[in-house]
């Protein structure tokens, strides 16, 4: 029993390696004109205190799956929350007419395609998802 | 006065309606329209046979079984016309008290987002003076089965207002700063322990300052309003007064302002404080109502809740409490004339009991003890437990319906189970 329950969580720790062992980073279009951004301007965009980029033009965040590992562990390295938690943030200011949560998809393919083909998107990614037609504009420290 | 006001706005709420609906317009895209909704499946048990629950005084107020309460539809359209203009409609279908369709329609407003710091909006909003102004409909949003009644059943008959309001909001030092300055007027259906009566709240004044960082939120807030029309007549007492030539009744005039509520101001402040660190949440709140009307006596209320989130499930306990400030607001008759004659004065005094009535109809005085608990089932589906218990002072009825006559104090145990979702 001992030894089972060791070898699913080396099991686990295996398939997460990958995954933890990257960098988030958050990206825009490459004909974005934005270059970086600081974590507290991620922040403004993300948690819809401001819905345009520093430079005054619309910004349009994109989030990925619901439940994703990828979304659990932005929203944390970000503000420190739970996705239950950010859902209700967003419920509150959905519904109290402030601001739109960030668009929402199915599939990572889908959510790729709107952030490169769409100038003013933004997105989060693992470092090894991002190809030449994006730019990292912030990376979260290991 | 009021319909100087009044109508002006009308016009650009329903300008503002149109608009919303127009799906031909230059503007329209894929992206532009956004739709979404919310929904509580609600049902609660009040042990009491005397006295009726009901969450404010703008619904209907029930005992034993009911599903009517708590249980609600609402919908929601966000417009986004470019990065400056947007438009939010949102309409919700509840057990009210006024049959007005239009009633039905919490929000719709246009914004103007005049840079990143600063937006303006006109026609329909929530009152925003307090922490769940804005989203307490919307029972996934918040903690508990319901707001606790002791600090929201009053305010929250200006709930919703029509006219406009400034958001000012910049990031100040490690937090997020947001200040809003609104004024516009509100009608509402109301009742309290008698029938209902309509009452329309003009030159609502409200200010709100929030400010939130990391874990913690603080926010204060202001309203200030009067009422200029009121269904619930005095004229009982104002036509008994007139009876009587201010020669054999000299207080008769004065009494008379008193009970009117003509001018007189209504105020509200507000002051609350948020901390959550994801295990554990602090939520409280403190508002004082300062009246100059005396039927609509000062009250102070509040509530503290603790909330505690290992995983899924929340648990949580809230205290809640509402009293009068002003106790011994007199029933005096005022002066009689001494060449009154005596059957003048007997039938004068004799309106000391209904002043004493009319006087003490609004007060409120309990506090409720609540725990319960809230379950993430799914993303956006949330089920919450909840038992309140109220125990009620003497005569202070005023945040129940009476169905029978109650003993002097009464306990009343209300016990909730809901189901929210989000689409």
């Amino acid at each position: 029993m001992h030894f089972i329950r060791k070898s699913v969580l080396g099991l686990m720790l295996l398939l997460c390696l990958p995954l933890c062992a990257q960098a988030m980073v958050v990206v825009v279009s490459k004909h974005n004109p934005i270059e970086s951004l600081s974590k507290t301007q991620i922040i403004d965009i993300y948690m819809g205190r401001y819905n345009t980029f520093p430079n005054g033009v619309l910004a349009k965040p994109l989030d990925r799956a619901a439940g994703s590992p990828e979304k659990k562990r932005f929203y944390q390295e970000l503000v420190g929350k739970s996705e239950a938690k950010i859902n209700a943030y967003w419920a509150r200011l959905l519904f109290s007419g402030r601001a739109s949560p960030p668009s929402s998809f199915d599939t990572d393919d889908e959510m790729l395609n709107e952030l490169k083909t769409t100038p003013q998107a933004i997105g989060y990614l693992l470092e090894s998802e991002v190809d030449d037609s994006l730019k990292v504009v912030y990376r979260f420290e290991k | 006065m009021q319909n100087k006001i009044r109508r002006p706005l009308r016009t650009l709420f329903y300008l503002l309606l149109l608009n919303t609906f127009n799906n031909n317009s230059v503007f329209a895209s894929e992206d532009m329209f956004k739709f979404s909704g919310f929904a509580t499946l609600g049902a609660i048990y009040n042990d009491s046979n005397d006295l009726g629950f009901h969450t404010n005084f703008k619904t209907p107020a029930r005992s034993g079984f009911s599903f009517a309460p708590d249980s609600l539809i609402g919908a929601q359209a966000n417009i986004e016309f470019n990065a400056q203009w947007d438009a939010v409609v949102q309409a919700v279908y509840r057990d009210k008290l006024d049959d007005k369709v239009l009633n039905y329609l919490d929000v719709a407003f246009l914004r103007y987002h005049l840079d990143n710091s600063w937006e303006i909006r006109a026609g329909r909003m929530n009152t925003d003076i307090y922490f769940l102004s804005e989203y307490k409909s919307v029972g996934y949003a918040y903690l508990w089965a319901r707001p606790p009644s002791e600090f929201y059943g009053k305010v929250s008959s200006v709930s919703q207002f029509e006219g406009a309001d400034v958001l000012y909001k910049r990031s100040f030092g490690d937090g997020f700063l947001q200040i809003k300055l609104g004024f516009g007027e509100s009608d509402a259906t109301v009742a309290t322990i008698g029938s209902a009566f309509d009452i329309h709240f003009t030159n609502m004044m409200m200010a709100s300052l929030t400010y939130q960082q990391d874990n913690w939120q603080v926010r204060a807030s202001l309203l200030d309003t009067k009422v200029d029309e009121f269904s619930a007549s005095t004229r009982t007492i104002e036509e008994a007064i007139a009876l009587f030539p201010p020669t054999i009744w000299p207080g008769g005039p004065e009494l008379r302002d008193r009970l009117s509520f003509v001018g007189k101001k209504q105020q509200f402040f507000g002051l609350g404080y948020q901390y959550d660190n994801d295990l554990w949440l602090v939520q409280s709140e403190v508002g004082f109502i300062d009246s100059e009307w005396d039927l609509e006596r000062d009250t102070v209320s509040g509530y503290i809740s603790v909330g505690y989130q290992p995983e899924n499930i929340t648990y949580y306990a809230t205290i809640s409490a509402v009293r009068p400030t002003k106790n011994n607001v007199s029933d005096d008759v005022g002066e009689i004339s001494p060449s009154a004659p005596e059957y003048a004065v007997a039938i004068i005094q004799s309106f000391q009991p209904l002043i004493r009535k009319a006087l003490d109809q609004n007060l409120i005085k309990q506090h409720t003890f609540s725990v319960g608990a809230k379950w993430q089932l799914s993303p956006s589906l949330v089920a919450k437990l909840q038992v309140d218990y109220s125990i009620i002072a003497n005569n202070n009825f005023s945040l129940w319906r009476l169905y029978n006559e109650p003993d002097s104090g009464q306990e009343v145990t209300v016990s909730s189970l809901n189901l929210n979702w989000i689409f």
